[in-house]
């Protein structure tokens, strides 16, 4: 099946969020969707104009205990945990800007949010030269789900993107996690149980400078513009 | 509730606000309960699925962003997933047909009980009513019942290849007309 025709994925998109794409194929295509902010962005516009159907439902008001049992399924309740992340960052940046200044700078924090029962979590903050954060990377490492955040990043040329890469442990190649997010956009995605492995041992994560809409060949064909090590505080 | 009111409701939810959460159950639950009813037909089950993509909201209301159309359109959508996955992994004796379903609706565009008006977009409703009514009845069945294609032959009585075709097909036309 070849994924780069664009009415193919525009079918498989509109299957995707009707639910009528099922099994292997259903499969292939969320695959697909983890590698190709392009193939997400289709999902979404799919998305947003069929989901409007719903509002022909007439609404019925649940029972009381429902909301009781919302509140108490989000218990307990995390105050607090902003800040956290801000001490966290503020650290991270004492620590990076002795590390020269010409590059973006990538650091990955590994946190464990309070309550203990929360889920492991790297989170890493891509600065420009001014210790401005551009980026910021979040990942549950129990569920796979990525969310990507700019932070008044600057687009890359219009024939060009910014691709974010992880690099796994053991030297070997580079996975992409999609492309980067301009202005102040966001993008999430969930990782296949494979690369949620991959991510467990990462040594870092990179950015490369791609034609738009990424690689064509699934590893970094530009230049490596951002990249760092792991770290743990 | 206007947008930007859901919009700062979300936002303030990501920051871990409760009471914004709790607004913004009391603005949404009573249309995503009814849609999830009408999908699950099982008030148990939809009552759990309610339950479970609200405290995904809560958790992940920071995943929200423009591309994803207005805050309902996106808690509709990720409901609709998590009401689909729920009906998907039941064994098939469970489900639908006379098991404790709600109401069931017969077959044909124009009897599947909802109201296609409202709330609901102009556009959408124009470009549903254009297709041909094959089309427009898989397209609904598969979005409001959940069905599969297997499902919808049965339902239909139409062979496979019809049904994948019908729904290639609206879907198709349905972008087609959306676009302009």
């Amino acid at each position: 099946m070849n994924y780069r025709n664009p009415e193919l994925i525009e079918r498989l998109a509109g299957e995707y969020v009707l639910g009528t794409l099922q099994g292997g194929a259903r499969r292939r295509f969320e695959q697909l969707m983890t590698d190709s902010y392009r193939v997400r962005a289709v999902v979404w516009e799919w998305e947003t104009q069929i989901a409007p159907l719903a509002a022909a439902v007439a609404p019925v008001t649940p029972p009381r205990h429902l909301w009781d049992n919302v509140r108490a399924g989000i218990r307990p309740a995390r105050p607090g945990a902003a800040e956290r992340w801000r001490d966290r960052v503020a650290l991270w940046r004492g620590l990076s800007l002795a590390a020269g200044a010409a590059a973006l700078m990538l650091a990955v924090v590994i946190g464990v949010r309070a309550p203990p029962t929360a889920a492991p979590e790297y989170v890493a903050v891509f600065n420009d030269e001014q210790a401005q954060a551009v980026w910021l990377v979040r990942a549950d490492l129990d569920t796979g789900r990525i969310a990507v955040k700019a932070i008044n990043a600057r687009a890359a040329a219009a024939d060009q993107a910014y691709e974010l890469w992880m690099l796994p442990g053991g030297g070997a190649a580079p996975r992409s996690l999609g492309l980067l997010p301009a202005g102040r956009q966001g993008t999430e995605q969930t990782l296949s149980p494979a690369l949620l492995a991959l991510l467990r041992g990462a040594q870092g994560l990179a950015v490369s400078l791609e034609p738009a809409g990424g690689s064509p060949t699934g590893l970094p064909t530009g230049p490596v513009v951002f990249q760092a090590p792991l770290l743990s505080l | 509730m206007e947008q930007d009111k859901l919009v700062g409701l979300i936002q303030a939810t990501a920051r871990g606000d409760e009471a914004a959460f709790q607004r913004l159950y009391e603005e949404t639950a009573p249309r995503l309960f009814g849609f999830c009813l009408r999908l699950l037909k099982r008030r148990d089950w939809a009552e759990e699925v309610m339950q479970e993509f609200y405290v995904k909201i809560w958790h992940r209301a920071s995943d929200y962003h423009a591309e994803r159309g207005a805050v309902l359109t996106w808690m509709y959508t990720v409901l609709r997933y998590q009401a689909l996955d729920r009906l998907r992994a039941q064994k098939p004796t469970e489900t639908l047909d006379g098991n404790g379903a709600e109401s069931l609706p017969q077959d044909g565009p124009d009897a599947l009980g909802l109201v296609l008006a409202g709330d609901m977009a102009r556009h959408l409703r124009g470009c549903l009513e254009q297709l041909s009514d094959n089309h427009r009845t898989s397209i609904t069945l598969a979005f409001f019942e959940g069905l599969t294609h297997e499902q919808l032959t049965e339902r239909l009585a139409v062979p496979l290849g019809t049904i994948k075709s019908w729904i290639r097909r609206g879907l198709l036309s349905l972008r087609r007309c959306l676009e302009q």
